[in-house]
């Protein structure tokens, strides 16, 4: 905003080439990437009456599916609120032996470091196709599916927030003659915790959402509902239950910004 | 009488980088009040370190009270530290925790295994805590069961020397323990320590960067430059033209 | 003497029974969740005879997926570059609405409370609403492939950009809002000369983080048609070639990677 002259002078000339340069990449790479989509605006008109026709049969909403849906939206909060807690507690120990500063080998961190990455790498839904295939359909591969997804990504921001954590307050502590563990205990784990804690309702939340699409592959729950009634074209129904879903997903997210309020 | 701490040529080096400290050897009487003084990054901290092993030296030895500490046996080395109580220029408090819960933290080499693992501490350490806090100058009890990081600064140390008395501690270590502060709470924290030095008969051995407060407390100043001792003698032995000479500093930078 | 022992005592004694009390709120809320988590279990049928005879099947599939098939390699290059454009552009596409709504969203660039409370309800419902759902909708309005899927992603990430954007907006220095006021500008010079451009490094870091998070969406939407490495994978399980899906899950994995690093470097760089 405020430059001064010789600012001026120097910032034209050199921006000019990298700034035409970088936006010129992209515009080909746009260019690039919507001839492979094949997004085109044209398509998209075309499809315009096929989305009102679409709406109109998903309005009115069917009511009556909504009896039978509390079943499968108890077992999605299940299969969210199980995977969380065994994902987190399994992270727990990973996330330390996954930081450099609390790791006991560097082969050890090297090694849990791969492994969470393959685990959070795959997406949860990809996960629960496998097992939905090796284990068969119903929420038990769900939970199995998010758990292990949990366990990456949990695993990965635990051993960060350890390698971020303050080392004067741990000097201190060793000065006084407490022992290694004392050490990780009254230094370590104070500063650790909070942190912890948040990622594991944050992901508490993540995975009651996933868990509403896992249904989608087999995984149980109320995904499994909307993917039947879509399947059949039931679009009424679908509606409802996909409101369901919505008001689910809300409930939860509130539940969790609450909670999180009160732990930081 | 033999010295209550004696340092023997000791050396620290970091890698291949030239040495923290070099050959330095001292002896330190029970009882002294000890400046280390001289410019930062010059080693203070680094030979601070050493005297309590926080940091092994490369080469030589560190003898307190007739121990080497070199050759403890690790649980041994954490009796000996346990006698030792630090302080630092940032305070090292833990932000999470209570002050109480911070200046409990002293009493951990002497806690036992369960206890310290629920955090229970008895009922006299909770006293005791209490009243070192008092004794520090904090008597609001508020402030107690507060974080530190709602705390001033110089507030902050006062809890740290708390923690450092619940210790009952024969020799303080202090490594730029006013820096952080404002002028007028520096005096007000030396004030506090020296007076404790004096009646719990506890061995100071302080760095400083600042030259006015060094003379006016310490009953012994050692100066450093480049990892090695120039001078060391009473305070009064220490004219403007040694700093100047020795250090290469000007008068207006030791002056502040 | 006595009366300054005692108001000691008292208080070490308070201390205590708040620490007695913060144990048992501690222990009550352990508690909580476990009972909690045995409920889950019973509802889920999960429990760990189950997992123990499930684990040789697990075990028995994942051995026959490995090693990944050589020959598929090139066969999935071409979704795969289909799932990067769809996650660069379902990223990109969004901004251009999501920053305007966001503007509208924000409690101190809105324009008044009623505008901002619709806006907001708008881009919840873009959100929450799971992509693969949306994906599933589109699906039925303009097909199968890459454009359902780029319009899905785009949808949600309209609603996730925008709340993001709003929250930075939210969360602008004040004080530039005065200075500039006090300078005389009018308002939406305030706000496109002062606010936005104090967001930018936070919306721009957020924006590569949904990049990121998209790029791992774009994977599955081939589930239900809607284009990308996602529609080989579940055609390869489906066919029970399962080397080929290995294949498929090790392209996954390692784009990934490299695309997290890619939007770390560069989050850093903005930062």
């Amino acid at each position: 905003m405020i430059m001064s002259q010789s600012h001026l002078k120097i910032c034209p000339r050199r921006l000019s080439l990298a700034r035409i340069a970088t936006i010129a990449i992209a515009i080909m790479v746009y260019w690039w990437a919507v001839r492979g989509t094949e997004v085109s605006l044209t398509e998209f008109i075309r499809g315009l009456p096929g989305i009102w026709n679409l709406l109109q049969h998903m309005f009115p909403p069917d009511l009556k599916i909504l009896k039978t849906v509390g079943g499968p939206v108890i077992e999605t909060l299940q299969i969210g609120i199980l995977s969380t807690i065994i994902g987190s507690l399994i992270a727990f120990p990973l996330g330390f032996l996954a930081a450099a500063n609390t790791s006991p080998h560097r082969f050890v961190y090297i090694l849990i470091r791969a492994i969470l990455n393959v685990f959070r790498g795959v997406s949860e839904i990809i996960w629960g196709l496998i097992f939905v295939v090796a284990l068969g359909l119903g929420s038990f591969p769900g939970v199995i599916a998010l758990v292990i997804f949990c366990v990456g990504t949990i695993g990965k921001l635990l051993a960060e927030a350890v390698e971020a954590v303050d080392p004067g307050p741990l000097e201190a502590i060793r000065s006084t003659g407490a022992s290694n563990w004392k050490v990780f205990l009254y230094g370590v784990w104070p500063q650790v915790i909070p942190i912890y804690l948040s990622y594991c309702l944050y992901y508490w939340d993540h995975n009651t959402r996933q868990a509403t699409i896992l249904g989608f592959v087999g995984a149980g729950g109320v995904g499994y509902t909307l993917f039947v009634a879509l399947s059949m074209y039931e679009f009424e129904q679908a509606t409802s239950i996909i409101f369901v879903m919505v008001i689910l997903i809300t409930l939860i997210d509130r539940f969790c910004w609450f909670l999180r309020r009160r732990i930081i | 009488m033999a010295p209550l701490i004696s340092v023997n040529k000791v050396t620290k080096a970091y890698g291949r980088d030239n040495p923290a400290i070099q050959d330095i050897s001292l002896a330190i009487e029970k009882g002294e009040f000890v400046v280390l003084f001289g410019p930062s990054g010059v080693g203070k901290s680094t030979l601070l370190r050493c005297l309590n092993y926080l940091v092994k030296p490369t080469l030589g030895d560190i003898i307190i009270e007739g121990k080497n500490l070199g050759s403890l046996s690790k649980s041994k080395l954490l009796r000996v530290r346990c006698g030792i109580g630090m302080i630092f220029q940032e305070f090292n408090l833990v932000n999470r925790l209570s002050v109480l819960t911070n200046v409990l933290c002293g009493k951990l080499g002497h806690t036992g295994f369960f206890r310290a693992l629920t955090y229970r501490f008895s009922r006299e350490d909770y006293e005791t805590a209490v009243k070192a806090l008092r004794r520090s100058g904090l008597d609001d009890e508020s402030l107690y069961l507060r974080r530190p990081d709602t705390l001033s600064g110089g507030q902050k140390q006062r809890v740290a020397i708390a923690r450092m008395l619940l210790q009952e501690p024969k020799i303080i270590l202090a490594d730029e323990p006013i820096a952080s502060l404002d002028l007028k709470i520096q005096h007000t924290i030396m004030e506090l320590i020296a007076n404790i030095a004096t009646n719990d008969e506890i061995t100071v051995v302080m760095s400083l960067h600042n030259i006015e407060i060094a003379k006016q407390y310490a009953s012994r100043i050692v100066g450093l430059y480049k990892g090695r001792i120039e001078f060391d003698g009473p305070p009064g032995a220490l004219s403007h033209d040694i700093i100047n000479k020795v250090f290469g500093l000007t008068e207006k930078v030791t002056n502040d | 003497m006595i009366n300054k022992h005692q108001q000691m005592s008292g208080g070490v004694e308070f201390l205590f029974v708040r620490r007695r009390k913060r144990r048992l709120y501690i222990a009550l809320t352990i508690l909580g969740i476990i009972g909690v988590a045995f409920w889950a279990a019973w509802g889920t049928g999960f429990n760990i005879p189950k997992l123990i005879s499930g684990s040789p099947k697990i075990y028995n599939f994942l051995s026959r997926m490995f090693p990944p098939a050589a020959y598929f390699f090139p066969k999935v290059l071409k979704p795969t570059i289909e799932t990067l454009q769809m996650a660069l552009l379902g990223t990109t596409i969004p901004i251009f609405f999501a920053l305007p709504l966001a503007l509208l969203a924000a409690a101190n660039t809105g324009p008044n409370r009623l505008v901002t409370f619709f806006i907001r309800i708008l881009l919840n419902l873009l959100r929450t609403v799971p992509e693969l759902v949306w994906a599933l909708l589109l699906v039925n309005v303009v097909g199968l492939g890459a454009f359902p899927g780029v319009l899905a992603l785009t949808l949600h990430t309209i609603g996730g950009l925008g709340k993001l954007y709003a929250e930075a907006i939210e969360a602008a220095n004040p004080g530039i809002i005065e200075a500039m006021e006090a300078v005389g500008a009018k308002r939406y010079k305030v706000i496109l000369f002062g606010i936005v451009p104090s967001c930018l490094p936070l919306m721009i870091s957020t924006t590569l983080l949904y990049w990121e998070y998209n790029n791992r969406t774009a994977t599955i939407l081939g589930l239900v048609g809607a284009g990308g490495i996602g529609l080989a994978l579940t055609h390869a399980i489906e066919d029970f070639r399962y080397h080929d899906a290995v294949t498929c899950l090790v392209i996954i994995v390692l784009i990934l990677s490299i695309i997290d690093r890619v939007s770390a470097k560069l989050r850093a760089r903005v930062i």
